[in-house]
C-alpha cells in the first residue's frame, strides 16, 4: 500500500520514520543488501554506560518498500524521527517495536470482545485478509485512532513526534505545493496530523551529545532475531510466514507455508503423515471459515496444525495465545512449529558496506591495555592484583565471550586456600580468522564491552538451571558488566527454589563462593549483591540434600562437591550470609543416622558436622558418635562410599583422630576376602582423597596399632612406606596386565566387552 | 473455567424436581435465543451455527447471553472445527479446569442433548458403550432391533449427536479402543444381527468428545491408533487472578445458600485461599519467586470445595466468621489430601513464602501454620 501510494503520488519527499543522522548516508542503505538487515546505533558515555538500538528492516516493512520506491519515482527519501542516540529511546532495543499496542487497554477490551488472545491475532482477523485497498485505509486509520485516541505522547513520544511534525512542516514548505508522503508508525498518525501544520517550518537540527561515542551501521539479520517469539522487543511475530505473504499473496503463502513448516517438523525427526497433514489443511480451512477469513491467516495456520499434531496435554498453553517468548514447558513440537514459522534466513550485506566499528574498538581495546597482537600467539601472563591487570583481564574475557579465534585463557587463577595464584594466563593471536568473527560479532554490539554483554545476555535467555545461570554471572563479572552481573544474580534467586538437582546446585554454589572470594581478592569488577543469592542456594541446597534417597546408591562426586559447597557456605556463616547453622547441623544429625540415605551423602553429613566443630562442641563425644555411625554403616558394599564422603569433608578431621583410623581398620580386617574385594574399589577412591603425605601418616598409625601390645623391640618394624606402595616386581605387574587383557579379548569375543576389569594392585591394609 | 458441576442459580428454581439438570434444560431459553435468527451456515447435522454456538458458550451481553466458559476463546474455536470434521475432540488437562463443563455446554448447543455420556472407568464394559440385549427378549426373537438395547454411542450414531466419553482413560485399552471403528469408519458392526441392520452407519452431526485429566492414567497409554483419531485440546487453568476469584466467590456463594449458609467467607481469607492455590500450582509466587509445585492439582474446583468446606464449618460448628485458621484447617484434607511430601511443601510454603507476605490476614495465616499436622 505504501508503495503504491507513493507512485501514484510521486512525491518530492518521502519521509520514513527512522533515525535522522542517517540521512547523509542513506546510500549505504540502498546498497543491494540481501534482507534481512538492521541498522544499528549505539551511544556509550563517559561512564561507559552502553546502550544500542536496532531498526531492522525486512522486505515487507513498510519503511523499506518507502525507501525503495521513494527512489523509483526519484522522490527524496528522508528519516525524520530522532536519532537513536537520542534520551527519549533508553531502555529501548528496537525501534520498530509496538510497545503502544501491547499496553493499550483499549484494545485488549477491543481483542476480548472479538473474541482474540492477543493482539497479533486480532491485526491478522482485522488488516492482513485480502481487501480492497480503499476499505483498508479506512480501517486502518480507525483502527489507530482507537489506539491513540487523544492521549497526548508523553516523555517518549512527545518529544519524537513534535521532531517529525517540524519536519513534515519543513517539507511541506520546501515541496512548493508538490506532495509529501509521511511514512511512520499508525500510532503516530493521528498525533502527527494534528502537529505539523502549527509547527516551525525550519528544518529540525539536533546537537549530538558531548562525551559519549556514537555510532550507527549497519548489520546482517535474521528473521530468527525478528521474530517477537524469540525475545528481543521484536514487534513481529513468524516474519518468514510474512515475506511469503508479501511474495506469494496470502493465499498462496498459507499453503506454502503449511508445507514448509511440515517439512522443517520432519527435519527434525517429527512424525508427521499425510494423514496428519490433510487433517491440518482441514482444520485450519475450517477455522478460516469459522472466523470470516477471506484467506487462512497466521493463526488459522498455527491453530490447524497444533490440532492435528498435538496427541497430548500440554504443559503450557500455546504459545501463540499470548505475547512473549516461549515458556520454558511449551512443547517441543510447537517450539519447532514457532521456529518454522520464523524461519532462519540470516540476510547479507551487499559488498562495499562500511565495517562495523566492532572491529576497530576491539584492536583499540586491546592496544588500550597494552596487548600486542601478532600473526604468531604468544603468552600473556596476567596479574589479577594490579589495576591494569584487571584492565587486561577484562579486555580478554569479553573477547573470549564473543568466541573470537585467537583469545583463549591457558591457566584460570586459582583462589583455593592451598595453592593461591592471582594470575591468569592466555594464549593471544591476531589470527586470519579474527577479523572476520569480529565482524559477524558487530551484530552484538559496537564495542566490545557492548557486544560481550549483549552475548552473554542471548546465552542467558535459555538457561534455566542453576549452574549456567551461576556461569553466565561468572562470565558476566569477569568481563565486568555491571547490569549482566545484576540481572542473572535475579535470574538465579527466582529459578535456584526449584533447581532439581543437587549436583547442579553445588556446581552453582561453588562458582557462587569463588566469585565472593574473588571479589575479596580483587576487588569489585562487578559490584553485586551476592549475600541474598547464596543465602537462597544455601536453602535450597539443604532441602536437596535431605531430599536425595537411595540406600544403594553409589558415591556421586557432584552430590559429595555440593556437601563439601553447602559447607564452605556456612564457613562464611552469619552476620555476613543469612544462613542457619543449627539447621544445617540438624538436617546433617538427621542424614547421617538415615538408613535410607546414599551411604556417600551419609558420610559427607557426617564429615560437615565434624568439620564444623566448634570450641563449645565436645570434640571427644563427637568421635565416638562417628566410630559408632561408622560401626554401623561397615559393610562391604557402601563401606567405602561412606568413607569416601566423609574425606571428602573432613579430611584433616580423620587423620588426627586416631580412633577413628583404628575403627576403619578394625572394620576392614573383619572383613572376609570376597567382601574385602567388594569394597575394595571404593576404598581406593575413598583413600583418594587423602594427599601421599597424610596416607603415610594413616600407615603409621596402623602399623603402631597392629605393633605388639607388649612393646617388644623383637618384631622387626616395618616400612610404612611399605604400605603404600606395594612391593611387587615390575614382571607381576606387566603379568597381571597381560592376563587382564586377554580376559577382555575373551570377553569381548563373547559380546562381553563393558564387562568391568576387576582390580589389580592390592591395597595395604 | 468454572468449578466441574454448575448449574444457573436462577432456572434452578423452576426445574426442583431434579438436582442437576443437564445444560440444554437449563440453558433452554438462551438456546432458543440464539437459534431464532441464526442463519450462519451450519455443519451438517448441527442444531445451530459454530457462530451462535459460539456465543452460547463464551457468553454475548448484548443478547444476554451468560458467559460459562472462562477460557481461551480460540480453544472453543479448534473444539467446534475439530467435531465438524471427522476427527474426535479430546479435552485433557489437569482435573478441575472445566473440561466436562465445556464438553457439556458443546454436545447441548450441537445436538440439544447432553445426556448421551459414557462414564470411563475401570469397570467401564463394552455393553455400556455400544449396546446390550434385552435376554427376555433375544431368548424369544432373536437378535432383533427390538431385543437390542441402545447404548449412548449406538444412540448417536443412530441419531447424528455427540456422544460424551468421560475421563477415557480410567478405561482398560481394549475397551478405549473399541472406539476406532465409530471413529474413522463411522460405522458400528452388530455382529449378532443379519441384513441392513447388522452394520449401524453415522447419522450426520455424529462425533465424540473425551475428557481425560492429565493426573490419572495419563493420555500417554493410549493406543497411538486412537490418538490419531482425535484432536488433542489442552484446558488450563484460569490465568486471572480477579477472574478466578471471582468464580470462587459466585461458586461458594451458591453451594453454602444450598447448604443453608447465609454468609460466604470474607474477602481476605478468599484471598489467601486463592493465592495460596495460585502459587501453589504455577510453582511461582505472585511477586515471581520460584517455589515447589505440589503434586496434587490445585484446581479452581478444589479451591471452591476448600472454601465450601471452610463456610459450612465456621457456620455450623463455630458460629464465627470464618478465620484464616479455619483455611489452614480445611486445606489438608480438602485439597493436600495425605500425600507426606505435599505436606512437607506446603510447610516451607508457609515457612518460606507466607512469613514474607505483608498483611494482618496473611500475619495470621503464617501464625496458624502449626495446625498444619506433621
Amino acid at each position: 500500500m505504501v508503495g503504491e501510494a507513493i507512485r501514484r503520488l510521486r512525491p518530492r519527499y518521502v519521509l520514513v520514520e527512522g533515525p535522522s543522522d542517517m540521512n547523509e548516508r542513506l546510500g549505504e542503505l540502498l546498497l543491494p543488501h540481501d534482507l534481512p538487515v538492521a541498522l544499528f546505533t549505539y551511544r556509550q558515555d563517559e561512564t561507559g554506560a552502553h546502550r544500542g538500538m536496532w531498526s531492522p528492516f525486512c522486505d515487507y516493512s513498510p519503511e523499506w518498500v518507502a525507501l525503495r520506491a521513494a527512489v523509483e519515482v526519484g522522490a527524496t527519501p528522508l528519516f525524520v524521527d530522532l536519532p537513536a542516540w537520542h534520551d527519549v529511546f533508553d531502555g529501548e532495543e528496537n525501534r520498530y517495536s509496538d510497545r503502544h499496542v501491547r499496553h493499550s487497554d483499549r484494545l485488549g477490551e477491543l481483542c476480548a470482545r472479538l473474541g482474540f488472545e492477543d493482539t497479533d491475532a486480532l491485526w491478522d482477523h482485522l488488516f492482513e485478509q485480502p481487501q480492497d485497498e480503499q476499505l483498508l485505509a479506512a480501517r486502518l486509520s480507525a483502527y489507530f485512532e482507537q489506539l491513540r485516541g487523544d492521549e497526548p505522547g508523553g516523555h517518549r513520544d512527545g518529544p519524537r513526534e513534535d521532531f517529525m511534525a517540524q519536519f513534515i512542516a519543513w517539507a511541506m514548505d520546501q515541496s512548493n505545493g508538490a506532495d509529501v508522503v509521511m511514512v511512520c508508525g499508525g500510532y503516530h498518525k493521528p498525533a502527527l496530523e494534528r502537529l505539523w501544520q502549527a509547527a516551525s517550518k525550519e528544518r529540525p537540527t539536533l546537537r549530538e551529545p558531548e562525551n559519549a561515542r556514537l555510532g550507527s551501521y549497519l548489520v546482517p539479520f535474521s528473521y530468527r532475531r525478528l521474530d517477537s517469539f524469540a525475545g528481543y522487543a521484536s514487534g513481529m511475530p513468524s516474519p518468514a510466514f510474512y515475506q511469503r505473504v508479501w511474495e506469494e499473496g496470502p493465499a498462496k503463502a498459507a499453503d506454502a507455508m503449511l508445507f514448509a513448516a511440515i517439512r522443517h517438523l520432519r527435519g527434525k525427526q517429527q512424525r508427521v503423515s499425510p494423514a496428519d497433514a490433510i487433517a491440518a489443511s482441514t482444520l485450519a480451512h475450517g477455522l478460516k471459515a469459522l472466523r470470516g477469513h477471506e484467506a487462512l491467516s497466521r493463526i488459522d495456520l498455527l491453530d490447524g496444525l497444533a490440532g492435528a499434531l498435538v496427541k497430548d496435554a500440554l504443559e503450557a498453553p500455546l504459545p501463540w495465545t499470548r505475547r512473549g517468548t516461549l515458556s520454558a514447558r511449551t512443547e517441543p513440537l510447537l517450539a519447532e512449529l514457532v521456529r518454522a514459522f520464523s524461519g532462519h534466513k540470516v540476510g547479507v550485506l551487499a559488498p562495499g558496506t562500511p565495517q562495523p566499528p566492532l572491529l576497530h574498538d576491539a584492536f583499540a581495546e586491546a592496544e588500550r591495555v597494552h596487548i600486542a597482537l601478532n600473526r604468531e600467539p604468544q603468552r600473556v601472563v596476567v596479574p589479577l592484583t594490579s589495576q591494569a591487570g584487571a584492565a587486561q583481564s577484562a579486555v580478554l574475557h569479553r573477547l573470549r565471550v564473543l568466541g573470537i579465534p585467537g583469545f583463549s585463557q591457558t591457566r584460570a587463577p586459582s583462589l583455593s586456600r592451598a595453592k593461591t595464584e592471582l594470575s591468569e594466563e592466555w594464549s593471544v593471536q591476531r589470527g586470519l580468522d579474527t577479523d572476520p568473527a569480529l565482524v559477524e560479532a558487530a551484530l552484538y554490539g559496537a564495542t566490545l564491552v557492548g557486544a560481550a554483554a549483549a552475548k552473554i545476555e542471548e546465552r542467558s535467555r535459555d538457561a534455566e538451571d542453576v549452574l549456567s545461570l551461576a556461569n553466565t554471572l561468572f562470565d558476566a563479572a569477569l568481563c565486568g558488566i555491571a547490569h549482566l552481573t545484576a540481572r542473572a544474580l535475579g535470574d538465579l534467586a527466582r529459578v535456584v527454589a526449584s533447581e532439581p538437582s543437587f549436583t547442579a546446585l553445588g556446581g552453582a554454589l561453588g562458582k557462587l563462593l569463588a566469585l565472593r572470594r574473588g571479589e575479596a581478592v580483587l576487588g569489585k569488577r562487578g559490584h553485586m549483591d551476592l549475600a541474598s543469592v547464596l543465602a537462597a542456594c544455601f536453602d535450597r541446597g539443604l532441602w536437596l540434600f535431605e531430599a536425595t534417597q537411595g540406600a544403594s546408591a553409589p558415591l556421586d562426586e557432584g552430590h559429595v562437591r555440593a556437601v563439601v559447597a553447602l559447607r564452605d557456605t556456612l564457613r562464611v556463616g552469619p552476620p555476613e550470609l543469612d544462613v542457619d547453622p543449627a539447621r544445617a547441623r540438624g538436617l546433617c544429625e538427621r542424614r547421617t543416622k538415615d538408613p535410607e540415605a546414599p551411604p556417600a551423602l551419609r558420610g559427607a553429613a557426617l564429615g560437615l558436622l565434624w568439620s564444623m566443630l566448634d570450641e563449645n562442641d565436645d570434640a571427644e563425644a563427637r568421635q565416638k558418635e562417628a566410630i559408632a555411625v561408622l560401626r554401623a554403616v561397615a559393610r562391604p558394599e557402601t563401606f567405602g562410599d561412606f568413607l569416601g564422603g566423609l574425606f571428602a569433608l573432613a579430611r584433616e578431621e580423620v587423620v588426627r583422630a586416631e580412633g577413628l583410623v583404628g575403627t576403619i581398620d578394625a572394620c576392614v580386617t573383619g572383613f572376609l576376602r570376597d567382601d574385602f574385594l567388594i569394597a575394595l574399589p571404593a576404598l581406593r577412591q575413598a583413600f583418594a582423597y587423602f594427599p601421599p603425605r597424610e596416607r603415610l601418616r594413616i600407615a603409621e598409625t596402623i602399623l603402631e596399632l597392629g605393633a605388639p601390645a607388649d612393646g617388644s623391640k623383637a618384631a622387626a618394624r616395618v616400612d610404612p612406606m611399605l604400605l603404600l606402595r606395594a612391593p611387587i616386581d615390575v614382571s607381576v605387574v606387566e603379568r597381571g596386565h597381560r592376563l587382564e587383557q586377554a580376559a577382555a579379548t575373551l570377553a569381548a569375543r563373547f559380546g562381553l566387552d563393558d564387562v568391568e576389569s576387576p582390580p589389580v594392585a592390592p591395597e595395604a591394609s | 473455567m468454572a468449578a466441574k458441576k454448575r448449574t444457573d442459580g436462577a432456572t434452578e428454581e423452576k426445574t426442583t424436581t431434579s438436582q442437576r439438570p443437564p445444560a440444554e434444560i437449563i440453558y433452554a431459553a438462551e438456546l432458543e435465543t440464539l437459534q431464532t435468527g441464526d442463519d450462519a451456515p451450519r455443519p451438517p447435522g448441527w442444531r445451530m451455527s459454530p457462530m451462535a454456538i459460539r456465543a452460547f458458550i463464551l457468553g454475548d451481553p448484548a443478547r444476554g447471553i451468560r458467559k460459562k466458559f472462562v477460557g481461551n476463546p480460540s480453544l472453543v474455536d479448534r473444539a467446534m472445527v475439530a467435531l465438524a470434521t471427522n476427527r474426535g475432540l479430546m479435552l485433557v488437562g489437569e482435573p478441575g479446569t472445566a473440561k466436562s463443563l465445556l464438553s457439556e455446554l458443546l454436545a447441548a448447543a450441537i445436538c440439544e442433548r447432553s445426556t448421551l455420556t459414557i462414564q470411563g472407568s475401570a469397570g467401564t464394559t463394552d455393553d455400556q458403550i455400544k449396546y446390550s440385549w434385552n435376554y427376555a427378549l433375544l431368548l424369544a426373537e432373536g437378535p432383533t432391533p427390538r431385543a437390542l438395547v441402545p447404548a449412548p454411542l449406538y444412540t448417536a450414531m443412530k441419531e447424528g449427536a455427540i456422544v460424551r466419553f468421560e475421563e477415557i482413560t480410567r478405561c482398560p485399552l481394549e475397551i478405549q479402543d473399541s472406539l476406532l471403528a465409530a471413529l474413522s469408519d463411522r460405522v458400528l458392526a452388530i455382529p449378532e444381527m443379519e441384513g441392513a441392520s447388522a452394520m449401524l452407519f453415522a447419522k450426520e452431526g455424529f462425533n465424540v468428545i473425551a475428557t481425560a485429566n492429565t493426573r490419572d492414567l495419563g493420555v500417554n497409554e493410549m493406543s497411538a491408533a486412537l490418538k490419531r483419531r482425535f484432536n488433542f485440546e489442552t484446558v488450563f487453568p484460569i490465568p486471572d487472578f480477579s477472574v478466578e476469584m471471582d468464580l470462587v466467590r459466585e461458586e461458594t456463594q451458591r453451594l453454602l445458600a444450598r447448604s443453608g449458609v447465609p454468609s460466604i467467607p470474607g474477602p481476605d481469607v478468599l484471598e489467601l485461599l486463592v493465592t495460596t492455590f495460585r502459587e501453589l500450582r504455577a510453582g511461582l509466587t505472585t511477586d515471581g519467586q520460584a517455589m515447589d509445585r505440589l503434586s496434587v492439582p490445585m484446581s479452581t474446583a478444589e479451591a471452591v470445595s476448600v472454601a465450601y468446606a471452610m463456610g459450612v464449618r465456621s457456620y455450623f460448628l463455630r458460629r464465627t466468621e470464618a478465620s484464616p485458621a479455619d483455611l489452614v484447617e480445611c486445606l489438608i484434607g480438602a485439597a493436600i489430601k495425605t500425600d507426606a511430601e505435599d505436606i512437607a511443601r506446603l510447610r516451607r510454603y508457609f515457612e518460606q513464602r507466607v512469613s514474607k507476605k505483608s498483611g494482618a490476614h496473611w500475619k495470621a495465616y503464617y501464625e496458624a501454620r502449626h495446625l498444619l499436622p506433621g
